[in-house]
């Protein structure tokens, strides 16, 4: 989930210690309806655990709640690039670069700050760029390169710097494969 | 957003009203109240049912509109006509505590808020899952060009899901919020079919009872349904189909093996794991039940065929790649070359299994529960474990061979993949602990 916590924090192990002294007590008060037979109390014991967790299980759910709740509708439409630390509107200015119908290649270079952004890259792209094909550089009529040359995989044209450098970010190159 | 709720709801309609044909053909239930009883293994089989279809019809050029989803769930719904008119029979009483389902039920009503305000976040989800769904509606069907795209991920992963996905589309429109809401609806699903057949064969009702509150209070199953990935459904198909087998196993009905076959051909059409499935689901069922193995092995073989081969046909003739080779699974140089893998995947599986951050303590108990019932193991004892361990395998295999950078792999992975088996085990672990004497929940069942 989105917005649960990495870590229990206070709040968290109190929910849990909640649960599981309720649950002890609730066990103590039901001793002697417990089970004889060996599975069947195996179960029973089961269920308490469950029961224990459960009050943690539900906040757990709630914290969830709280991210999501507050996110707007154009967070929630990109929050699977921004998990990834790219920024969503990265490849926006390449829409009208390259026509609808041509073919495209990224490259990723080692400007690219995080691992994470570098492998979901080509991904955003293939998104923000549909219904248009990626190739193989070698096969393809455009050049999407991000923290690399798009010379450096293929000839090319001109270079059109589609999106300027941005912190960390480095730039986002556009360029034509002349065949 | 409301109104796209409805076109969902309709859609999963017509795939319940798909399942209930199929599994009405297969003389699985019988009357309007035999259907309620089991909407859950309808359901599911309906929604294997018809993504097999959907992605044989995509394979052939199809397109898909609104109408020939409809047309596929009616044809399919169709098989429903006789066993409306059947005898229902007895009908057992639930025999499960009140306080247990509205336990069960209070826990799901907090999930359904929570996907409701869920975005598409996961990476897998985003990336491919519902791009491929996202490309089928708006492409029109299986467009080469884009399928085989250079940068689409894991383009060979077969396309039930994203069939399924873009059959929603053209109720709903876009929308992808309300890919967990589907998420959500198969494991209802999935409950209501181990409730229905732990009621069916007499199980006990402590222990069905703990596997169903252990199932949904396990902050991974939470956490998988707010992903919107392909890894719970797959587990769903694999542990319904699991049920079916014990069905055939105990009952003697070829109807049960048949659904085992058709909800097996929905996980090898789901997910590359699904194979794994498949093949490890019907070879303990042909182990459990030797004398009769040409069955099971034949249903395994045919639930393959009809989920797999389609699609393997088209990545062949479009020069797809695939990521899973026969060199992969028999290069000596290769295993040998990476039998350092084994122990260090095999090691972090089982703790992902055994971890209680993720499922409090369903699997122990599971395998416990197996060992206090050994002494009356039964065909069903054999099937759960065997099914379990040969699944396992599959995957540690799959880890041992893979192409991908190997920590990378089991990292993003792990966790997600062992839900097949994990849901396997749970589901038939009620079934394992049947006391010794317990007979059919239906009189009229042999």
């Amino acid at each position: 989930m989105l917005g649960v916590p990495s870590h229990p924090g206070a709040v968290g192990y109190a929910v849990l210690l909640l649960g599981v002294l309720v649950t002890a007590l609730a066990v103590l008060a039901l001793r002697r309806r417990w089970p004889q037979e060996s599975i069947e109390r195996l179960a029973a014991l089961t269920i308490a655990i469950v029961v224990a967790f459960a009050p943690y299980v539900a906040w757990r759910v709630v914290e969830d709640l709280r991210v999501t709740t507050a996110m707007g509708s154009y967070d929630r439409s990109v929050a699977g690039p921004v998990q990834a630390y790219l920024q969503p509107y990265l490849l926006d200015p390449v829409r009208s670069i390259i026509p609808p119908g041509a073919t495209y290649a990224t490259v990723v270079g080692p400007g690219v700050p995080y691992d994470t952004a570098k492998r979901a890259f080509p991904s955003l792209a293939l998104e923000t760029l549909f219904p248009r094909i990626s190739t193989a550089p070698g096969e393809a009529q455009w050049i999407v390169a991000w923290g690399a040359a798009p010379g450096s995989v293929a000839p090319v044209g001109r270079v059109i710097v589609a999106r300027r450098a941005s912190g960390s970010y480095p730039a986002l190159l556009v360029a034509r494969v002349r065949r | 957003m409301i109104a796209d709720l409805g076109g969902l709801l309709l859609a999963n309609a017509c795939f319940l009203a798909a399942g209930a044909g199929v599994a009405g053909l297969a003389g699985w239930w019988g009357g309007p109240r035999g259907l309620v009883r089991s909407l859950g293994v309808c359901y599911l089989a309906g929604l294997a049912a018809f993504g097999m279809v959907a992605q044989l019809l995509y394979v052939l050029g199809a397109s898909l509109s609104r109408w020939e989803v409809l047309a596929v769930c009616l044809v399919l719904a169709t098989g429903s006509v006789r066993a409306i008119r059947s005898d229902p029979g007895y009908r057992p009483p639930l025999g499960l505590w009140r306080w247990v389902l509205v336990a069960v039920a209070a826990m799901l009503a907090l999930l359904a808020v929570d996907l409701w305000f869920q975005p598409l976040w996961a990476y897998d989800s985003w990336t491919f899952w519902t791009p491929k769904a996202h490309a089928l509606y708006a492409l029109n069907g299986l467009d080469p060009g884009w399928f085989g795209a250079h940068d689409l991920l894991n383009r060979d992963y077969p396309v039930l899901l994203p069939a399924v996905e873009s059959a929603t589309f053209r109720f709903t429109g876009f929308e992808t919020r309300l890919l967990d809401i589907q998420s959500l609806i198969i494991l209802i699903a999935l409950l209501a079919a181990v409730v229905e057949v732990a009621v069916r064969l007499n199980a006990r009702r402590t222990v069905l009872a703990a596997v169903l509150l252990s199932i949904v209070f396990a902050p991974s199953v939470a956490d998988q349904l707010a992903a919107a990935e392909a890894d719970l459904p797959v587990a769903a198909f694999f542990a319904c189909a699991g049920l079916c087998a014990a069905v055939w196993l105990e009952q003697r009905r070829r109807g049960a093996l048949v659904l085992a076959g058709v909800l097996a051909g929905g996980a090898a059409a789901t997910k590359i794991e699904g194979t794994v499935f498949v093949i490890a689901l019907f070879l303990a069922l042909a182990l459990a039940e030797w004398r009769r193995a040409a069955f099971p092995l034949a249903a395994g073989a045919a639930a393959l065929v009809a989920g797999v081969v389609p699609w393997k046909i088209w990545l062949a003739i479009h020069h797809v790649p695939e990521q899973v080779t026969v060199h992969r699974l028999v290069s000596p140089s290769l295993l040998a070359g990476h039998v350092g893998r084994v122990p260090h995947a095999a090691a972090y599986m089982a703790w992902k299994i055994l971890d209680p951050r993720a499922w409090i303590v369903l699997v122990p108990v599971c395998l416990l529960v197996a060992i206090l019932a050994r002494r009356h193991a039964g065909r069903t004892f054999w099937l759960a474990l065997g099914g379990t361990a040969l699944a396992l395998a599959g995957l540690l295999i799959a880890y041992w061979t893979t192409p991908l950078p190997f920590h990378y792999h089991l990292a993003t992975s792990a966790r997600r993949i062992v839900t097949g088996p994990i849901f396997f085990l749970a589901a038939l672990t009620p079934l394992v602990a049947r006391k010794p004497t317990s007979t059919s929940g239906y009189p009229g069942d042999p």
